[in-house]
């Protein structure tokens, strides 16, 4: 049973109707009284709490219109202007059938906006050396990292950081990186994190393959990865070039195998050390390149075992101490990747497995490792780490002696299980149809993959043709992630996005930091997950900084966007940010509600409201220190400075200005219609998708 | 269930306005205006969770326990020998604090902290998220409880005079522990908290709360509601007047951030009640050696994040508990990675001026192969629900029990005495 946060108000009638009688025939201990029950009842069926949409609804099958606009929403990011004729003209059973087959789509246009986020072209060893961590620098220059709030106390824990000549120690520190970066042409590993945020957000608004895009985010969060751990900084651009985006409409299996063999997943879940207990470290050369690579991924006291937005460090001692365990270590089995391919990638925790079978699996896939860690990365089979007994997985033999066939018979039988095919359906429903996906729906998917093997091109069309899909309980049944969010709004609006790092901020702060997602589970799929009064405010802040052109970055045209309709008309521009920002779909006390600011007016003359702030850090601070609050940006708007001048002052003047300047002059009209749209934005109607 | 309890009972606040009466959330909003003076007699409950399971024999070393020793050749703490830094800090001649833990022993000495050791969760599993979701909501294997055992707390005992305030998460997102039909905020900055819009600011914050307000009865409309009630309340309250008193030092990690904040809203007296903060960082899995290195680390912020709360709050943790939780245990042998893997048991902090501290609670299971759960893992012998439910029953004053832990029934006579008479 998963709770449901959204109800439709003729379908809550229903469902209330049936608990009502329920609650009334079990006569069990309730929890609230009958007269709440009966009032609930009487409000639900009232015809003040039915929203417009609710009539459309009631009809069995949405309108032509809807099922675009829901197509739009649910296998893409939403509609641009122009998107739902557009795809009418096409006939919607084509757009579909071009969607799943992204590379017959023409997407060249994207590739401009990609130029500045070199990295994602780059192999691994580029960008370990183009991208290295400031502590590498400093060991270069032979900097010692100065002691301050970074370091341990271990024997005097209450000791205050040494003050002003730590602050100067520190700011040294900092400048002669930084130097060194710029001099040598580098930059901090933040910068990878940054154009991977930077190239979601820019594909998911700009890319004509819209449904790639979708599951390149979704096949991203089932096989999830944390950024920040360890050397998965260096592989998780690899691991969502080369690893998610060609696989995630292809056969299930070959999407589990690549991440089995990937770098990132191996660091990630830690397969990469995991030896047979009784394994006998080889001798001699042959090895490997650098000796205590043979379990690391790093080089002790190079590289710390640094989780980065924790803000810790390793100290100079504790690398020591670790590379000395490093060599003294004894082999053994470890068993996360083992469990997590089970209950999060195939299976489900509910899926039939024990522990044993984690050992077991564990076993199979130990000499599964990474080559050359520090100069590339690539996955290797090492014999010599393996353990060769015999083994049983879910009841089926593994004999002696298959080498990396065992983990490649694991993975085989795991793909092929009725529980995968359960478990991946659930998901992909609940993602794509509903937080509780209906079962009849589940139970087709579920067929189609194991008639298929496992074709997932198959699956979704199965999704996206059924009945259950296109029914009106299911419209708009969706909260929007922050990052769909943001990607829906920039569409809907058109917005300009050259520089994605305050976008990526904001979509931090509504609840869903990209790629940093700590626990191997992923973001789970819920409403609930996204819904609290926090976050909730953030979406409202971030609808009124993008519209009123306060996001560094993003530049949104209203005066455009309202087709020169004034501004003195407003019932005018309110029916034109319905119109383009919720397709006229809107509950009429939304409508209402929106009216009655227009005619009370959204001042923009007056006494000084709270200043608004978008906090950013300084550049220099971040690169140094690898803090991921604060990172630089690259690509400042470059205006022209005398309008930018004239810009910042109009903005001081009116209280609206953030840290960084919008990328043009707006006047204090054209602010009222944006604050309209920004409303809009901020409506309940366009949290959901 | 088609339809959440959260939903069920925000839905009859608006029926109950269609019959004329208030509805509870105006009812709190009209209280939160005159707000300011709401009563510090109160008892308030922090819980912080360590999510990826902490070390429970690293963090509390058992060093009388030989066979500590012979099953972590590399990462045990070493045992307490004065003058070395890096031996564990005795508290009664069995166990010892983790050197990261230092300054924990001052707390413990004063008898305002209390350990208890081999608690946890009577179900085997040893997936993050199932354990993470059993601690929650206080159902160990039992997956469809939709709500949280704070939240059912919350909803058990009925506060007419409740503000937004009464729970408050530092995260951003709501925990499972406080989801539920009562309502609860999650936050991670307390200044963010508001619309920004500049000038005019006022006239399109209340544009959003209309939005918000309307008839609707959905989880959208409800947390809008919340949300605008909660922003002027705060307004009022201004928290962020209250710096770190007493000589507190807060660590700049986000969890000492997140504390900090936890103990500026204390201060503003906004009715809080139960505040909630989340830490990860300890599924240590690989490298997480000794004394020093990975989890010490974890341990040191940790540590000295509660211990500058306790500090900061001075006076106010004579109504205070604070209470740490950790999904499960990790294995007793060191696995192959100098790390350990998933296990069963670990242990728990409380602190408070109502803790009975000094003392490590609980009766030690041994760490002998034959006593080990399934022969690998630090056995069981306190039911973290049983500690759980002896914070709510003697420092919460709960008296519903059974409806906070539905298919447990707490026995006085298990709890461990960890709150004082």
């Amino acid at each position: 049973m998963k709770p449901t946060k959204r109800i439709k108000i003729d379908t809550a009638a229903r469902r209330i109707n049936r608990r009502f009688r329920s609650i009334i025939t079990a006569a069990a201990p309730v929890l609230i009284t009958a007269t709440l029950v009966s009032s609930l009842l009487l409000s639900a069926l009232s015809p003040t709490a039915r929203s417009v949409s609710a009539d459309s609804k009631s009809k069995a099958i949405l309108k032509e219109d809807q099922k675009i606009i829901h197509l739009l929403n649910r296998a893409g990011y939403g509609p641009r202007p122009g998107d739902v004729e557009k795809v009418k003209r096409l006939g919607i059973d084509k757009y579909l059938d071009l969607q799943l087959h992204p590379d017959r789509i023409d997407d060249s246009a994207i590739e401009a906006r990609l130029s500045g986020y070199p990295s994602l072209k780059m192999s691994i060893a580029q960008i370990q050396e183009q991208y290295p961590l400031p502590q590498l620098i400093a060991r270069e220059l032979g900097l010692r990292q100065p002691n301050g709030q970074l370091q341990p106390k271990q024997n005097n824990p209450n000791a205050q950081g040494g003050a002003a000549e730590d602050e100067n120690q520190k700011r040294e520190y900092r400048q002669q990186i930084n130097a060194y970066y710029r001099s040598h042409d580098l930059k901090p590993p933040q910068f990878l994190l940054q154009e991977l945020q930077g190239q979601k957000l820019t594909r998911a608004i700009y890319s004509e393959r819209q449904l790639q895009e979708v599951m390149t985010d979704f096949w991203f969060n089932h096989f999830n990865i944390f950024w920040a751990k360890n050397a998965d900084r260096d592989l998780t651009t690899n691991y969502e070039m080369n690893v998610i985006r060609p696989n995630t409409m292809g056969k299930f299996k070959d999407l589990l195998m690549a991440t089995a063999k990937s770098p990132a997943m191996l660091v990630y879940l830690d397969n990469f050390q995991s030896t047979a207990p009784d394994a006998k470290v080889p001798q001699g050369p042959a090895r490997f390149n650098r000796r205590p690579g043979a379990f690391g991924n790093q080089r002790p006291g190079l590289r710390p075992n640094d989780p980065g937005v924790q803000g810790q460090r390793m100290p100079n001692q504790n690398q020591q101490q670790a590379a000395n365990q490093l060599r003294n270590r004894k082999p053994g089995i470890n068993e996360n990747y083992a469990r997590e391919i089970m209950e999060l990638h195939t299976l489900g925790v509910e899926g039939g497995y024990t522990q044993k079978d984690v050992q077991e699996v564990a076993r199979c896939l130990t000499g599964w490792t990474l080559d050359r860690p520090r100069q590339g990365s690539s996955f290797v089979f090492r014999p010599w780490m393996h353990d060769d007994g015999e083994k049983t997985v879910l009841g089926r033999k593994i004999p002696a002696g298959g080498g990396i066939k065992d983990g490649e018979m694991v993975i085989d039988v795991l793909a092929h299980h009725p529980s995968t095919a359960k478990f991946i359906s659930t998901k992909l429903v609940r993602r794509l149809v509903s937080d509780t996906p209906p079962q009849s729906l589940v139970d087709r998917v579920a067929s189609v993959y194991l008639k298929t093997d496992g074709d997932i091109r198959e699956m979704l069309r199965t999704i996206f043709t059924s009945n259950e899909f296109n029914s009106p309980e299911v419209y708009r049944a969706k909260i929007k992630s922050p990052f769909e969010l943001a990607a829906s709004a920039s569409r809907a609006l058109g917005a300009d996005l050259t520089n994605a790092q305050q976008t990526s901020q904001f979509i931090a702060k509504m609840g869903q930091p990209l790629y940093l997602y700590q626990a191997p589970t992923g973001y789970p799929d819920r409403a609930d997950q996204w819904v609290n009064t926090g976050s909730l405010l953030e979406r409202l802040n971030y609808g009124l900084a993008l519209t009123t052109n306060r996001l560094r970055g993003a530049s949104v045209d209203v005066k455009q966007l309202s087709l020169g309709i004034d501004n003195s008309d407003r019932a005018r521009v309110l029916d034109r940010a319905i119109a383009l920002l919720l397709k006229d779909d809107v509950s009429s006390q939304t409508r209402a509600v929106l009216e009655k600011q227009l005619k009370e007016g959204v001042p923009v003359k007056g006494e000084l409201g709270e200043a608004p702030r978008i906090p950013t850090g300084g550049d220099e601070d971040a690169m140094a220190s690898g803090s991921m609050e604060a990172l630089p940006s690259r690509n400042k708007p470059v205006g022209k400075a005398e309008k930018a001048a004239n810009t910042e002052r109009l903005e001081r003047r009116l209280g609206i200005r953030e840290d960084a300047g919008p990328q043009m002059a707006m006047s204090a009209a054209d602010i009222e219609i944006a604050r309209v749209f920004g409303l809009v934005l901020g409506s309940p109607e366009f949290q959901r998708r | 269930m088609a339809i959440t309890r959260r939903f069920f009972l925000k839905s009859s606040g608006v029926a109950m306005a269609s019959l004329a009466a208030a509805p509870s959330f105006l009812r709190r909003a009209a209280l939160a205006q005159s707000a300011g003076a709401v009563s510090k007699d109160h008892p308030i409950i922090i819980a912080i969770f360590q999510r990826g399971a902490m070390d429970g024999i690293s963090a509390v070393v058992p060093f009388g326990d030989r066979a500590y020793y012979s099953a972590r050749p590399q990462i045990a703490v070493p045992q307490p020998k004065s003058g070395d830094a890096d031996g564990a800090i005795d508290l009664d001649g069995f166990f010892g604090l983790h050197p990261g833990l230092a300054s924990f022993k001052p707390l413990y000495d004063q008898g305002q902290l209390a350990v208890v050791h081999a608690v946890g969760s009577p179900d085997n599993t040893r997936s993050h998220f199932d354990a993470q979701d059993y601690m929650e909501s206080a159902t160990p294997g039992n997956k469809g409880t939709g709500d949280g055992w704070l939240n059912r707390y919350l909803q058990a005992k009925k506060d007419p005079k409740a503000t937004p305030f009464r729970a408050v998460s530092f995260t951003s997102n709501l925990p499972r522990t406080l989801l539920g039909p009562a309502p609860a905020i999650a936050m991670t900055n307390i200044s963010d908290f508001g619309v920004r819009a500049g000038q005019g600011n006022n006239q399109v914050a209340k544009g959003f709360e209309e939005l918000y307000s309307q008839g609707m009865t959905d989880v959208l409309h409800g947390t809008g509601k919340e949300a605008f009630e909660a922003i002027k309340m705060l307004k009022k309250a201004n928290p962020q007047q209250y710096g770190a008193g007493n000589g507190a030092a807060y660590p700049r990690s986000p969890f000492g951030q997140a504390l900090l904040q936890i103990s500026q809203l204390i201060k503003a007296n906004v009715g809080i009640e139960v505040a909630f903060t989340d830490v990860g960082g300890w599924d240590t899995h690989a490298n997480q050696g000794s004394s020093r290195g990975q989890l010490a680390n974890r341990l040191q912020d940790f540590s000295q994040g509660i211990t500058a709360l306790y500090k900061d709050l001075g006076d106010r943790m004579s109504n205070i508990v604070i209470l740490t939780m950790t999904e499960f245990g990790r294995t007793i042998k060191q696995n192959g990675s100098g790390g350990t893997d998933h296990g069963h048991s670990s242990c728990l902090f409380a602190l408070g001026g109502p803790v009975k501290g000094g003392k490590v609670y609980g009766k030690w299971p041994g760490l002998a192969v034959e006593q080990l759960y399934e022969g690998r893992d630090l056995a069981l012998t306190t039911d973290f629900r049983d500690v759980f439910a002896e914070v709510a029953a003697r420092h919460l004053g709960s008296q519903n029990l059974n409806s906070i832990f539905p298919g447990f029934t707490p026995n006085p006579a298990n709890f461990r005495g960890i709150i004082r008479a």
